[in-house]
């Protein structure tokens, strides 16, 4: 059996839409799983790229049982900490996006959403640029929920990803 | 769908093939035909592009093949030079030149574990800085993943982050902000000295549409 990074989906935005659901691509099949994406937007602002869990029945997890906690490495002025616990999204981990070619690129892993007797946690890094700003992003998060998790949202609180954008989810062997 | 005789179907619609949904009798030729056209399924989606030696004071890599993210890393990477920087530039020419001028910009936390940890920024340089840090002969190891480097319309970003064998990590994000096809990674040293062991290897991670 061929091992390591195996692809599973692809998501490309069609530009009419904040919000990004990709189902049922966590199963049994892999304990983790890494998600590469870049998000430009239709919009400067409001500019923020949240996340959500989706479990099993294709709902968007929107109980207050997320934490996170990431560190904003701007390329001028001091750098920023963001944490939270309790909220009902992960907020702006994933970078803050713009106009293309503007916007934010990253990865994150996340690990054992399939299971129903384990929480749901997700280790982040980024960089984005937002009006001729650049920073660097690294955080953590965890959904505190034994919810068997089969997918993962994306949104902007208004504006629309680019079709220039792209979401990939590959399983690790 | 069409009629052929094709993938064990005769006088029927052909199904269409596509990565994760192939279907019907393959022979030889017709895996070929379907993994050139990247319609077969075979997974192992981290495929490594070349693996080399640092023993030079340059290592680029100049065969980037055709992937959103490529993802590098360095092991036991060694300079010959103390309180040396590894850095990185990219090529827009197939690596006969690498981009200069001001238009790296970057963001990076260090930290260690006899000494403070600090920033290193900057809003306009020559190259991607602070990848790694590290005096002669001590191994460096870490990884670089880039975006859209082969994206006309967008910026090259990265993501990276390092053990040191002293100890110390850098981890950021930097971005080169020009829009354009970037087709060559250029590994170098602060002090422009050479390395003097370890490995770096380039790889891609493929997506299908």
């Amino acid at each position: 059996m061929a091992t390591n990074l195996q692809f599973i989906k692809n998501l490309t935005p069609t530009g009419s839409s904040s919000s990004l659901s990709i189902t049922d691509v966590f199963s049994a099949q892999y304990d983790v799983y890494v998600v590469t994406y870049t998000i430009t937007t239709d919009s400067g602002s409001p500019k923020d790229v949240h996340l959500r869990l989706i479990n099993s029945s294709d709902t968007i997890v929107t109980n207050a049982n997320y934490d996170y906690a990431y560190q904003q490495m701007n390329n001028a002025g001091s750098f920023t900490e963001t944490r939270a616990t309790g909220q009902d999204k992960i907020t702006g981990m994933l970078g803050a996006t713009d106009f293309p070619p503007e916007g934010t690129a990253g990865k994150f892993e996340i690990y054992n959403p399939f299971s129903s007797s384990s929480y749901t946690f997700i280790s982040q890094q980024a960089s984005n640029r937002h009006n001729g700003a650049e920073a660097g992003w690294k955080g953590i998060a965890v959904l505190k929920e034994t919810t068997s998790i089969t997918g993962l949202n994306m949104f902007l609180s208004s504006t629309n990803p680019t079709n220039e954008s792209y979401i990939n989810v590959y399983g690790v062997k | 769908m069409s009629k052929s005789n094709k993938y064990g179907y005769s006088g029927v619609d052909i199904p269409t093939q596509a990565f994760q949904a192939n279907v019907g009798k393959f022979d030889p030729a017709e895996i070929n035909e379907l993994v050139q056209e990247d319609k077969w399924t075979q997974y192992g989606q981290l495929e490594l592009i070349e693996t080399q030696t640092a023993n030079s004071s340059a290592v680029d890599f100049d065969s980037l093949g055709s992937y959103n993210v490529h993802f590098l890393t360095y092991t036991n990477l060694t300079t010959g030079t103390n309180s040396d920087y590894t850095q990185i530039r990219l090529s827009n020419d197939g690596g006969t030149s690498f981009e200069g001028g001001t238009a790296y910009q970057r963001g990076v936390q260090y930290g260690g574990t006899n000494a403070g940890f600090g920033a290193t920024q900057s809003t306009g340089t020559d190259r991607f800085r602070s990848l790694a840090f590290a005096n002669a002969g001590t191994p460096m190891n870490g990884y670089v993943y880039f975006y859209n480097l082969g994206d006309s319309t967008k910026y090259s970003f990265i993501t990276h982050q390092s053990a040191i064998g002293t100890t110390y990590m850098y981890y950021g994000g930097q971005i080169y902000t020009v829009s354009e096809t970037n087709n060559a990674i250029r590994v170098l040293n602060n002090s422009g000295g050479s390395f003097t062991d370890g490995s770096i290897s380039l790889y891609g991670i493929k997506a299908y549409s």
